[in-house]
């Protein structure tokens, strides 16, 4: 029976159909380096896409960096309107990334029949100043991209197009692309100041972001937050309302932490150093303070929505994001505060940083322990 | 025994002093090949940092690894490092690597992380967590976080936890009372399960070039 299972799983191997735990199916599309195929994870059945690149054409060093410092990237963007890349396999000749199926379809099927085709790869989206090969700021180039795409959803044409690959350049080179006057002037607007061939005096995101045609009903999209499995979820036996409730029976015993959750927050039981970047000390603050648990959860609400952070609330946790860009291009900020009452009167405030910048994170730890931590040295109030 | 089979169906390659067949590993644990030889290249990296050796973990570098720094005591870095020392020999050979991270991995039933932490707890390795120990734990744990309890407090917190988890009342606690309060307070193990090993083919991503995996 398991031989039979093992010699078709050998089958589907051959016949190529089969990596790992995924199915693969029809191609998706190709490429230059190899093809992207849509497949089926069989132990969860989510659909994925395999993008299959062929060592052989990649035996270049120079790809191979590319091609780690890709996965690495993609590694780090974890944002609902970025495709995400779950893993990635390997053999001696090939290289299998594993990303998030979109199925959203072709950018031209969505809005026209299919007819417009870019005429080799796509230059057609390349900014002046990458076309120039004297380097470049990549961030200006991109915002020039986002300008092509921009134009393509509106108009349903390409801004610069052209059989012949030098007269593409130059259409590039000098900007300027027609613009149909049915658009609306806040796009019309939008759109040049996006394909404006000087990288200096072209619009930058916050440009975008501050303009009025932008914030029309523009809804910002919350950061993927799957990285802390809530192994905890069911599990309230700690938790402060519980323990409040507790209280509230008005029990002469005061309530107390159970020795091994008190024990389960040292650092040196925490094995993320293997992967971290930061020591734990950074990502993880502690202090104490003597209010009551749930003055300290509202305090902490109120410090950090004063902050401009946005709250999750549940049960003795609170989740503080900063979804918008910081000035020096981090994306964003999530970190967890919980407390531990460890007895009536003595809490303990974790806070741990999930991703994000380390010197907002000091900011918003050093507000906390100012507005909720204990003012003088704790004083022991024995029970 | 598939991975006997498959263990002498490779060609006999050089392997590496310390490295163990991928195949085997991934056999015996939740991880695939890839994920192994992507996890060998963190074990490099931290069998090299101080004595470039590249084949076990000392001590010195498994702390340096997790705390940054070499030459700290802690009873909970000893008691981890002890752990992952299956063999007793004093370092971490790979296979040993694999094998204790795997108890780590999201998809390892809970059992096995219990009874991994069960062990970790009981420091005498007597079978059970007596009451001395919790409170020799409780101390380790107050003095890492300069959080000022006292000597009446703390053994109000064991005294405490022994009632509620010393169900049969003989002054310490054995593995059936540790699961009992396990899964009543899941929490527990909540430094057992390590996210990170889902992607650990994107975060050591140089595998992919010298992978010894067959189309």
């Amino acid at each position: 029976m398991v031989r039979k299972e093992e010699e078709e799983k050998v089958e589907a191997v051959r016949k190529g159909m089969r990596l790992g735990k995924y199915e693969l199916g029809r191609t998706l599309g190709e490429g230059n380096f190899g093809k992207v195929k849509f497949a089926k994870d069989t132990v969860s059945g989510q659909s994925v896409a395999v993008k299959i690149i062929d060592k052989s054409r990649i035996a270049d060093l120079n790809f191979s960096l590319q091609i780690k410092r890709e996965i690495r990237t993609l590694k780090m963007l974890k944002h609902p309107n970025i495709v995400r890349l779950h893993e990635v396999l390997a053999s001696k000749t090939k290289i299998n990334m594993v990303m998030e199926c979109v199925t959203g379809g072709e950018l031209f099927d969505r809005i026209d029949d299919g007819l417009l085709h870019t005429t080799c790869g796509s230059p057609n989206y390349v900014a002046p100043e990458v076309l120039a090969n004297k380097g470049y700021d990549g961030a200006a180039s991109d915002i020039w991209s986002c300008g092509v795409i921009l134009y393509v959803i509106l108009t349903g044409c390409l801004p610069f197009d052209d059989r012949n690959l030098a007269v593409l350049y130059q259409k590039i080179c000098k900007g300027d692309p027609p613009i149909p006057r049915w658009l609306s002037p806040g796009a019309r607007t939008m759109i040049k100041k996006m394909l404006d061939p000087n990288p200096v005096t072209r619009t930058t995101v916050a440009g975008i972001k501050a303009s009025e045609w932008f914030k029309h009903d523009y809804t910002p999209s919350i950061p993927d937050d799957d990285d802390e499995e809530e192994v905890d979820t069911d599990d309230d036996a700690f938790s402060v309302q519980e323990l409040g409730s507790e209280e509230g029976k008005g029990s002469d015993s005061p309530t107390i932490i159970n020795a091994f959750q008190l024990i389960g927050m040292s650092s040196f039981l925490d094995l993320s150093g293997f992967f971290e970047q930061e020591n734990v000390s950074e990502r993880r603050i502690r202090f104490t303070s003597n209010s009551s648990a749930k003055d300290l959860l509202e305090k902490i609400e109120t410090a950090v929505t004063e902050m401009g952070f946005s709250v999750q609330k549940k049960h003795a946790k609170l989740k503080v994001k900063q979804e918008e860009k910081t000035q020096k291009g981090q994306v964003g900020l999530l970190v967890t505060a919980e407390v531990f009452e460890i007895k009536p009167s003595l809490n303990v405030v974790e806070l741990r940083k999930s991703y994000g910048d380390s010197c907002l994170y000091r900011q918003l730890y050093e507000r906390l322990l100012k507005d909720v931590g204990s003012s003088s040295p704790e004083q022991e109030i024995v029970t | 025994m598939l991975a006997f089979v498959k263990c002498f169906s490779l060609k006999r390659t050089k392997l590496p002093p310390g490295y163990e067949d991928p195949h085997v590993l991934a056999s015996e644990t939740p991880f695939t090949v890839n994920e192994i030889e992507a996890l060998h290249k963190l074990f490099k990296k931290l069998s090299t940092s101080i004595i470039d050796d590249g084949t076990l973990i000392h001590k010195e570098e498994f702390l340096l690894a997790l705390f940054r720094n070499s030459s700290m005591q802690n009873l909970f870095a000893d008691r981890v490092f002890y752990m992952f020392d299956r063999k007793r020999n004093g370092v971490i050979e790979f296979g040993e690597f694999v094998r204790s991270l795997s108890i780590f991995h999201p998809h390892t039933p809970e059992h096995e992380k219990s009874s991994f932490m069960f062990k970790l707890y009981d420091l005498h390795g007597t079978g059970f967590i007596e009451s001395h120990e919790l409170k020799e734990m409780v101390g380790a744990l107050l003095s890492e976080t300069d959080l000022e309890l006292s000597e009446e407090t703390v053994e109000a917190i064991v005294e405490q936890t022994m009632l509620e988890v010393d169900t049969n009342k003989d002054g310490k606690i054995d593995e059936e009372e540790w699961k009992e309060l396990v899964a009543k307070n899941p929490s527990i193990l909540k430094n057992m399960t390590l996210p990170y090993l889902r992607e650990v083919t994107l975060a050591f991503p140089s595998f992919v070039l010298d992978t010894e995996v067959d189309d």
